[in-house]
């Protein structure tokens, strides 16, 4: 087949494009990877900025791991981002299957009250109070409970679940399988997709869990990585300590080690759930 | 018939099924806030009816409980874990013997935190607070009121003086203890090296100074043959980095009251700040500033002087020549010698910059300590413990004979210290700043004092409580981006007049105005 001009300047201008927005992306996490691999005195020698690293130091890599907070708030972020993504699923599949069945008597209005919460929430103050009473202040499972289950999946995860045969359900209980079998045996084996979309986007705010940390965890013992990291990055940075002679902001390349060390392990697992996460999406919203 | 009859009873449960819900919902809340309330009642009389015991058993035998705390303050960027905290844990030890059993947690988003747990009820034992908050918390009737029990802060009355003591009174009366307040640390540094390359002297007055930035642009001071370097810089202070210019028209940078001759003046209405801003327009327009004067950060004000970028800059000391920068510029560029210099002269003076004496932050009690007076007296007891003696010297130097010694009386760092550096946030209650700076920082001495004692102008909006439909963010704001599109050329000079209308009208200056001459009469500034 001839390829006619027009194709070969169309080839031409999206690889152009694709790769000149590959540059935008990879070139400040280059910049980042190498300036927290360089010595502080070898910046400054280059002009402040560099991109390949002439020499190489691990030296805030090592200092970070001394740090004494790092590996106890990675176990707790581990934490939260397990067993809360566990949690997550668990409950908003559990919603959201009755939710998908059309038998299900009050089905409009219940996700009209999960609706709800989706355009009107109760505020700052009021949750916090709510968190408050139930006791759930100072501890982890505060950055669990209160974001349980999230309407806007849950929605994606009941419109897929709705677009499964209806003959699939007419068949197993013809089988003799009850409401849990179905859903154990039949639907979840087939939104493995869904799932583990739904499970990426759970996992990945709750890997960059940092608003509820804010709000309901004092203790430094239990706060999780982001948290950590604003410390290094920011400071604490508020009229109180603004002028104080004491403060120590931490180095451009520690600064860099910490965002390396917290991006790392989401940058790892996304590749390998991407496939599900675009099938999932388009599962979603095309079928049916 | 059936169908139909059979779906209205579904309705019909449906119907109760909600409403009852609904009720179940609304009396679990109420006899949760209810159950809450008697909660923290009982709580207290068990802990009054354990102070009685005591006092009970404090006639039989010396033995006393040990009485819990709570307290909260800001983190520092390099604040350890609370197990490997060495300060903290030396702080609990020794306030045992006080049968304090005090936790600290320190937060990171300091006073939106805090703002959070007060407004949802949760208030710490003890806490510090910026001005404003301060303020607002006292009105609103959060704050232990001190007054009755300011003999029970003997180091306190010892070491603060009347007036920053006086600070902390709102609507006359003391809800908090000041923290005693920083001094200067901004200075002007000069590359002494440099002047003496092209035969320059210091500058002196505004006129040197010029002609000396402009030269370090123009004709090479690195002689590396390129138009690479600026005259003057400064980093994280935006319209402030130009403190010695508005120094030497003898006012300051924008939004600032300060007094002469015993008379207010709002430094952004004075004649003599529309003549600096005409100066540092000149200035800007030489070439000779640093394209990026407002919006550098202190990492990178400090990179570019460490980097021979720059010729001259205002800068803190602390972020300077205090370890480890002093070894990184010395490592970085040998030959550099930075040298700071007296104000400049000019036809309003001789000021370097301009500082403030007012208190900016202020140790809180929660009021809820006064239904327990056990509770209350460890706490006034610990405020002044870290105000002075073994325990202030911990929070301030660390441990003795690891991080300090005492020699002579005199306390000298040991190099040990660094590891603690972080023990500023405990300081609730400040320290002698001049003392502490020069024991913890000895290489430093001639920075730290010079920076404190040369001719400033004290500010002294830091004393003023807002009043009421008056918003100094706001107008500060609107100052400064107007101050910039006039020293940037953006808009003109003919149109001044309109802008200091437009602060009067807008902004309600005159309200605040007024109310700091009501304001600064009371603490007898103004006579």
């Amino acid at each position: 087949m001839v390829r006619k001009t027009s194709d070969i300047i169309f080839d031409f201008i999206v690889y152009f494009s694709l790769i000149f927005s590959c540059i935008c992306i990879l070139f400040p996490l280059l910049y980042v990877v190498s300036v927290s691999l360089t010595p502080y005195a070898e910046v400054i020698k280059n002009g402040g900025f560099m991109v390949i690293p002439r020499k190489i130091t691990f030296e805030s890599y090592i200092l970070f791991f001394k740090e004494s907070r790092l590996p106890r708030a990675y176990m707790v972020t581990i934490f939260i981002t397990v067993i809360g993504t566990f949690l997550n699923l668990l409950f908003t599949t559990t919603l959201a299957y009755p939710l998908s069945r059309k038998n299900l008597p009050g089905k409009n209005k219940i996700l009209f009250m999960i609706f709800f919460t989706m355009l009107f929430s109760g505020g700052t103050i009021p949750t916090y109070l709510v968190v408050k009473f139930i006791g759930l202040l100072n501890s982890v499972w505060a950055m669990i409970i209160p974001g349980l289950v999230n309407t806007y999946n849950l929605l994606i995860m009941k419109n897929f679940f709705a677009n499964i045969d209806e003959s699939l359900f007419e068949a197993a209980r013809i089988d003799g399988a009850g409401e849990t079998r179905v859903l154990v045996q039949i639907v979840l084996p087939l939104s493995k997709a869904i799932l583990s979309t739904i499970g990426l986007y759970y996992g990945v705010a709750h890997w960059n869990q940092y608003y509820s940390a804010i709000m309901y965890i004092d203790d430094s013992d239990i706060q999780p990585l982001q948290i950590v990291l604003r410390q290094f990055l920011a400071g604490s940075e508020n009229d109180i300590t603004k002028y104080n002679p004491d403060i120590e902001v931490a180095p451009e390349s520690l600064k860099m080690t910490a965002v390396i060390l917290t991006a790392l392990p989401v940058l790892i697992v996304y590749p390998f759930l991407q496939k599900y996460f675009t099938q999932g999406v388009m599962l979603g919203s095309i079928k049916g | 018939m059936c169908k139909k009859g059979l779906s209205i009873t579904r309705i019909i449960s449906l119907k109760r099924f909600i409403s009852l819900f609904l009720c179940v919902i609304l009396i679990l809340s109420i006899v949760g806030c209810q159950s809450s309330g008697e909660k923290a009642s009982e709580g207290e009389k068990s802990v009054t009816s354990s102070a009685e015991k005591d006092n009970k058993s404090n006639d039989s035998s010396t033995e006393k409980t040990i009485v819990k705390l709570t307290m909260l303050t800001s983190a520092a960027t390099n604040q350890p874990a609370k197990d490997q905290d060495i300060i903290l844990k030396e702080l609990k030890k020794q306030l045992m013997e006080y049968n304090i059993d005090l936790d600290v947690n320190t937060l990171t988003d300091y006073s939106n935190q805090l703002n959070v747990r007060i407004a949802g009820g949760n208030i710490p034992d003890i806490f510090s607070a910026g001005k404003i908050e301060y303020v607002e918390f006292a009105k609103q009737g959060i704050l232990l009121q001190l007054d009755p029990y300011m003999n029970n802060l003997p180091s306190v009355l010892k070491n603060y003086s009347e007036d920053i003591i006086n600070q902390a009174k709102v609507d006359g009366k003391m809800y908090g203890i000041s923290k005693r307040p920083y001094v200067n640390y901004d200075l002007l540094f000069v590359r002494k090296d440099w002047l003496d390359k092209l035969g320059l002297e210091v500058p002196k007055t505004l006129d040197e100074f010029y002609n000396v930035a402009v030269a370090f642009r123009e004709n090479d001071p690195d002689g590396n043959g390129q138009k690479d370097t600026y005259g003057f810089s400064t980093g994280g202070q935006g319209i402030r980095g130009f403190s010695p210019i508005f120094g030497a028209y003898g006012t300051t940078t924008p939004t600032n009251i300060y007094v002469v001759d015993n008379t207010l003046k709002y430094s952004t209405t004075e004649p003599m700040f529309k003549e600096a801003l005409a100066y540092i327009k000149k200035f800007i327009d030489s070439g000779a500033v640093d394209p990026e004067f407002l919006v550098n950060t202190t990492e990178v004000g400090r990179q570019k002087m460490f980097m021979g970028q720059v010729g001259m800059a205002y800068f803190q000391w602390s972020e300077m020549t205090k370890p480890p920068f002093g070894d990184q510029l010395k490592e970085a560029d040998p030959n550099a010698e930075w040298i700071y210099i007296e104000p400049l002269e000019g036809p309003g003076g001789k000021y370097l910059t301009s500082t403030s004496k007012a208190v900016g932050s202020f140790l809180c009690f929660s009021s809820a300590l006064e239904k327990d007076r056990q509770k209350l007296e460890a706490a006034l007891k610990f405020a002044d413990l870290i105000t002075e003696g073994p325990i202030h010297n911990l929070l301030c130097y660390g441990i003795e004979n690891k991080h300090h010694k005492v020699e002579n009386g005199k306390i000298v760092a040991l190099p040990e210290i660094g590891e603690v550096s972080y023990s500023w946030v405990y300081q609730l209650t400040g320290r002698n700043e001049m003392e502490y700076l020069i024991a913890k920082y000895p290489i430093c001495e001639n920075e730290i004092i010079y920076a404190a004692t040369a001719p400033m102008i004290e500010t002294l909006n830091g004393y003023i409580i807002n009043p009421e439909g008056f918003n100094y963010g706001d107008l500060s704001k609107y100052e400064s981006d107007e101050v910039i599109k006039f020293i940037y050329g953006q808009k003109d000079f003919s149109e001044y007049d309109k802008f200091i209308e437009t602060c009067y009208s807008a902004y309600n200056l005159s309200l605040y105005l007024e109310e700091a001459e009501k304001q600064l009469k009371q603490f007898g500034i103004l006579k």
